[in-house]
Parts: structure tokens; C-alpha cells; sequence
């Protein structure tokens, strides 16, 4: 099981699409993909349709994304009950927010 | 090895070295014996031509058919005289005129001759008494190659010539001239016929004179080979092999370079030279490898030592109070781990509980581990036995951690604190797996309050919660590494199939003493994971108030 990060780019606003499992591996596989990604990007998105299981790895990979981010605006959309659970029970949302 | 290459290198070399010679000999006595035998030919028809003219000057062209009678016909005096000069002219010839002889042929084919004046050689006479001289006038059948030779005379030749026969066994040669009139018409054929040394004596006396040169010079070429062979050769690739089988063996840099031994620009010393080349680079790669290797023995040893020190961090005494049951235990994935469990006595009523999980695994892990255990540790220790105080101490644990901590490492926690007099449990979660309380033997998920975890946020609030345990009920902590134990389908061990475990009828918390049930929901997990490899580190404690 790996990651399959693909990216859209609307303006300024950036949607990554995330694809299998973020975890210790994969999650040095996205803090390179969002560094290139994030270069004059205003927003981003980050789509967890397809993102089947995050570890605390992959959580510590979303906050040094938004750190590196500058703290800017992003949101997490589609993620499934299995995330938005670990995001409860860890108050990931405080950090960055899941929406819908 | 290097004896059998030798032999049949040499062998090889030097078989085709004869051969290729043998073959040029062959070429050299074939290309040889032709032109010896036209070179001879041409010799023995120069002299006889020579002889045929001086014959003809003695002859009246107008007179031949006086010749061809035998008694001279209109002028006896005048062919008794040729007769005489021809045969002093056969015998002056020491070198083998055989016969002089005069004749017209007949017929459209030349099919016949008359012979006019015939004069021999007198060593023939005595050897061959019965050839007596044609008389004029004798006729005679002509052979192919003479009657070839005649045609040739009446088209205009010279002269012609007739080999009998075209090669080898005979020895002799005749050479034909036209006696012409003053009309320009054949009146008359003169032939000289000489002795000719065997063709066949002279090409093999040629062939053996090639073929001994050829010996020779085969000889002198072969020994040449032969050295070139070794000092080119053998030699070097003599050295290669033995400087290839010491490296072997050795597996180190010789003292001289084969390509310094071996000087030359060929394939050989490209050999000899990529040789060197591939030694530095393998002594190079081993040095390399042991260095690694050793590298990765001292991370090895140094990560053992990091276990044990991370190990003696876990509490061992289990009997801390009567009043309560404890069991515990922590599996890293890898040598060391990020989860950590803590018990210990406050004071003389309370007992404290702590189960984290750090971030990530292995040593970033292990190492915000063991600041996130002493912090906790020491802050909840000194933290008053009031409302409020549990959580000020996760606030300020929470506050430290977030101090430096650029890598981003955050911590999970749920830390309890029991007042065992009372039965009242105090607990904060910050961000971590919500436990399972057994009350009167059924498990269930506690009640959580919502707060994040440790280490991120330093300005972040703590809430408590408080609930009073019966005697028998008990509390399992865990982290995610229960939960999110993974099969090799990929499905996690997951909450419910947990908490339906914990609640199965063949349990009954009551009667199982902590260890049993921590082995029980351990037995659990495995049987769910079977062969999967153990992806993170699976920590559980379980606290029975008795």
C-alpha cells in the first residue's frame, strides 16, 4: 500500500488529492510533494476521498505542511469515518479543519 | 590450469602456423614448377630454333623436292653435301640434338609426311641401331600434336613447336621452321628434335629445394612464434592468473600493479590495467563495506542499549498498591518506540496512570518519549489534590514539550490520576485513544473530553473528567497500535472488534486478574494479525480496583 498524491492547481488555490495510506513512509513522499506544491499558493485543499488510513505520522506531516505553510488556510475535504475518528479523538481539527 | 592453457594455446598457434606454411609451400613449388617448365621449354626450343636456321641456310628452297628422293633427284652432289653439314651440325651439338630432318607433309590434314634429309646424333645411332635413317622419299603417318604444329607452320608461324608428349614422361622436344621459296610458299619443313632433361626431374628437384628452405624457415618462424607466443602471451596472461587468484584470496592491493609488470598497449595490457582498476575498486568497496558494516553494528548496539535504557524507563514493580490490580506491557515495532506507560504512587491515596504516544516510531519517537515521560511524570507529581490540577499539569507538560520543537513531534496522553481510598478517578485525555471501563464486568468506551494533543500548541487548554470506580471495575488504556493492528487484508483490528472482544461471554473481567486480561486482549490481537509484520508499538495497561 503506498500513496498517490495528484494536484490541481485553480488560481491560487491548490487541491491535493490523496490517494491509499499516509503513514511513516508515505508521508516523507507528501511533505515533498506539498513543499513543491505550495510555492505562490494562497489556499489549499486537501482532498482525503481516497486516503484510507492516516497515522501519527501522517498527522505530523499535516502539521509541518501547515507550518510550512505559514500557518495559512487549509482545509481537509472527504475524508472517511476512519480519519475523522482519529481526527476526533486527537482534536486534529483544531489544527486544520475537516469539512463536510 | 595455466599448464593446459599454455599447452594448448601453443599447440593451437603453432599447428596453424605449419599449416598456413605448408600451404604457401604448395603454392610456391605449384606456381614454381610452372614456370621452370615453361622456362626449360622455352630454353630447349630457343636452342633447337637456333639450329633449325642454321640447318635451312644449307637448303635451295627450289630444290627440296630433289631432296625428298632418295638418291637426290637433279642434284645428288648438292644434297649429299647438306646431309653432310646437317650431321656436323647434329654433331658439333653436344647439348642433345637428336635429329635433323627434312620434310613436306600431305594431305588437306597433314596427315602424312615424305621424309627428305635425316640426319641423328651418333650417340643415337649406337643406342638405337635399328633407327636407320629415312631414306628420301619415306613415308610416314604423323601424330595429332604434328600434324597441330604443321597448321600452325602454314597459317604463317615462325615456327612451332611439339612437346612429346605435352608434359612429364618424354624428353624430348621438337621445333618446326618452314623452308620457304622465293614466292613465299612452304616448300619444305625442317624439324629438330633435342633431348630434353625429364620435366618431371627438374620440378621435383625444385620441389625439394622449396620444401627444405620451407622446413627451415618453418623451423625459424615456429621457434619465433613459440617465443613471441610466451614473452606476448603466455607470460602476461600467466601473470593475470596468478595476480587474479591471489586477489582472491587476499582480497588486497598487490605490491606492484599488473599494469606496471605487464606494459603493453594491446588487449592484454587493457586487461592487465582494467585488473588493477577492478582491485582499487573492490579494496575500495570492502573498506567501504566494513566501515558500513561496522557503522550499522555500533547504530545496532547503540539502539540495544537505547532499548534497555527505554525499557528500565517502564515501571517493573506492578504491586505498588493493594488496593489495586496492574498489568501492562509494551511491544516497539522497532528496536525502540514512541508508546510509553507510567504508574506510580502520589502519595499515600493517590496513584497516578499515564499511557502516551509519541508521533512517528523508532528513535525521533523514542527520544520526545522519554522528555514527554519525565515531564508528565514530575508535573503530575507535584500537581495539588484539587479540581483542575490533573489538567494544569498536562497544560504544563504540553507547554515544555512544545518548547523547541521545531520537528513537529506531538504526544497523545491519557493520564489518570486514582484516589484509591475513594474509588474517584481523575483523568485527562489529550488527544489519545479513548480507554475501555469494565463495570461489573461489561466494558465500555469512557466518556472523553475533547482536548489535543501535547506538544504543538503551547497555548492550548486541558479539561478533566472524574468518575468513581467500584471495587471490580477496571480500566483498559492502550494505544493505537491495538487498534490499528493491521492484517495481512489490511483491516485494522479496529474499536469494535476490541470492545466486542473485551465483552465476549468467555471473558468476564471480573474473575480475570489484570495480567489475564492483558494477555487475553494481546492473544486477541495476534490471532488477528497473524503473520502480518507488527507495524507500530502496541502498548497496554489495565488497572483493576479491587
Amino acid at each position: 500500500m503506498s500513496l498517490e498524491i495528484t494536484k490541481s492547481v485553480e488560481g491560487t488555490s491548490l487541491i491535493l488529492t490523496l490517494n491509499g495510506r499516509l503513514d511513516t513512509i508515505t508521508s516523507q513522499e507528501f511533505d515533498k510533494e506539498f513543499a513543491a506544491s505550495v510555492l505562490g499558493v494562497k489556499e489549499v485543499t486537501l482532498d482525503f476521498a481516497g486516503l484510507e488510513y492516516i497515522s501519527s505520522a501522517g498527522l505530523r506531516s499535516l502539521l509541518k505542511a501547515k507550518r510550512s505553510f505559514g500557518d495559512g488556510p487549509i482545509k481537509i475535504i472527504h475524508a472517511n469515518e476512519v480519519i475523522k475518528n482519529v481526527f476526533a479523538i486527537s482534536h486534529f481539527s483544531d489544527h486544520i479543519p475537516i469539512e463536510g | 590450469m595455466i599448464k593446459a592453457l599454455k599447452t594448448s594455446l601453443s599447440v593451437q598457434v603453432l599447428t596453424s602456423v605449419a599449416l598456413v606454411l605448408v600451404f604457401l609451400c604448395y603454392v610456391i613449388v605449384y606456381i614454381g614448377s610452372r614456370e621452370i617448365t615453361k622456362a626449360v621449354i622455352d630454353q630447349y626450343v630457343e636452342a633447337a630454333y637456333h639450329t633449325a636456321r642454321t640447318a635451312r641456310t644449307y637448303l635451295n628452297p627450289d630444290h627440296i623436292a630433289d631432296y625428298l628422293t632418295a638418291d637426290g633427284g637433279n642434284h645428288p652432289e648438292e644434297r649429299r653435301q647438306i646431309q653432310s653439314e646437317w650431321q656436323r651440325l647434329a654433331n658439333r651439338d653436344s647439348q642433345g640434338v637428336l635429329m635433323i630432318y627434312l620434310i613436306q607433309t600431305e594431305g588437306e590434314d597433314y596427315g602424312r609426311i615424305r621424309f627428305g634429309l635425316t640426319v641423328v646424333h651418333p650417340s643415337l645411332l649406337e643406342d638405337y641401331p635399328e633407327m636407320v635413317l629415312y631414306p628420301g622419299g619415306t613415308v610416314a603417318k604423323s601424330g595429332d600434336a604434328q600434324r597441330k604444329a604443321y597448321a600452325e607452320i602454314y597459317q604463317g608461324a615462325k615456327y612451332a613447336m611439339v612437346v612429346q608428349p605435352q608434359q612429364w614422361e618424354e624428353d624430348h622436344i621438337t621445333v618446326v621452321i618452314p623452308v620457304k621459296t622465293k614466292e613465299d610458299r612452304v616448300a619444305g619443313l625442317i624439324c629438330v628434335q633435342r633431348k630434353m632433361e625429364k620435366l618431371r626431374t627438374v620440378i621435383y628437384r625444385h620441389a625439394y629445394k622449396v620444401l627444405g628452405w620451407a622446413m627451415l624457415l618453418l623451423a625459424v618462424i615456429l621457434y619465433l612464434v613459440l617465443w613471441g607466443l610466451r614473452r606476448w602471451l603466455l607470460n602476461p596472461i600467466k601473470a593475470v592468473t596468478k595476480e587474479i587468484s591471489r586477489f582472491a584470496v587476499k582480497n588486497s592491493l598487490s605490491e606492484s600493479k599488473l599494469g606496471e609488470s605487464i606494459r603493453m598497449s594491446n588487449e592484454i595490457g587493457q586487461l592487465a590495467r582494467a585488473i588493477d582498476t577492478m582491485e582499487e575498486q573492490t579494496v575500495d568497496y570492502i573498506i567501504n563495506l566494513t566501515q558500513v558494516t561496522r557503522k550499522q553494528e555500533q547504530v545496532q548496539s547503540e539502539l540495544n542499549v537505547a532499548r534497555n535504557i527505554q525499557l528500565s524507563m517502564l515501571p517493573t514493580n506492578f504491586a505498588i498498591r493493594s488496593e489495586i490490580d496492574i498489568a501492562a506491557i509494551m511491544d516497539a515495532a522497532k528496536e525502540v518506540g514512541g508508546d510509553f506507560y507510567n504508574f506510580y504512587t502520589i502519595d499515600e491515596n493517590r496513584v497516578a496512570f499515564i499511557i502516551a504516544d509519541v508521533s512517528g516510531k523508532g528513535v525521533p519517537a523514542a527520544l520526545t518519549m522519554s522528555k514527554a515521560q519525565i515531564l508528565l511524570a514530575n508535573f503530575i507529581y507535584i500537581a495539588p489534590d484539587e479540581p483542575g490540577a490533573l489538567a494544569e499539569a498536562v497544560s504544563y507538560a504540553n507547554f515544555q514539550l512544545c518548547r523547541g520543537n521545531d520537528s513537529l513531534m506531538f504526544v497523545t496522553v491519557f493520564a489518570g490520576v486514582l484516589n484509591v481510598r475513594t474509588g474517584k478517578f481523575t483523568y485527562v485525555n489529550a488527544g489519545h485513544n479513548p480507554p475501555l471501563i469494565s463495570r461489573g464486568g461489561v466494558f465500555e468506551y469512557l466518556p472523553i473530553a475533547q482536548n489535543g494533543f501535547l506538544g504543538i500548541d503551547d497555548k492550548a487548554k486541558f479539561k478533566e473528567d472524574s468518575l468513581s470506580l467500584l471495587q471490580g471495575d477496571g480500566i483498559l488504556f492502550y494505544t493505537d497500535g491495538v487498534t490499528e493492528a493491521e492484517n495481512c487484508e489490511h483491516e485494522f483490528f479496529g474499536e469494535v472488534r476490541l470492545l466486542d472482544a473485551l465483552n465476549a461471554h468467555v471473558v468476564n473481567a471480573k474473575n480475570l486478574s489484570a495480567q489475564e486480561l492483558i494477555d487475553y486482549v494481546k492473544n486477541q490481537v495476534a490471532a488477528f494479525v497473524r503473520t502480518a509484520p507488527q507495524s507500530d508499538d502496541l502498548t497496554m495497561m489495565y488497572i483493576r480496583y479491587l
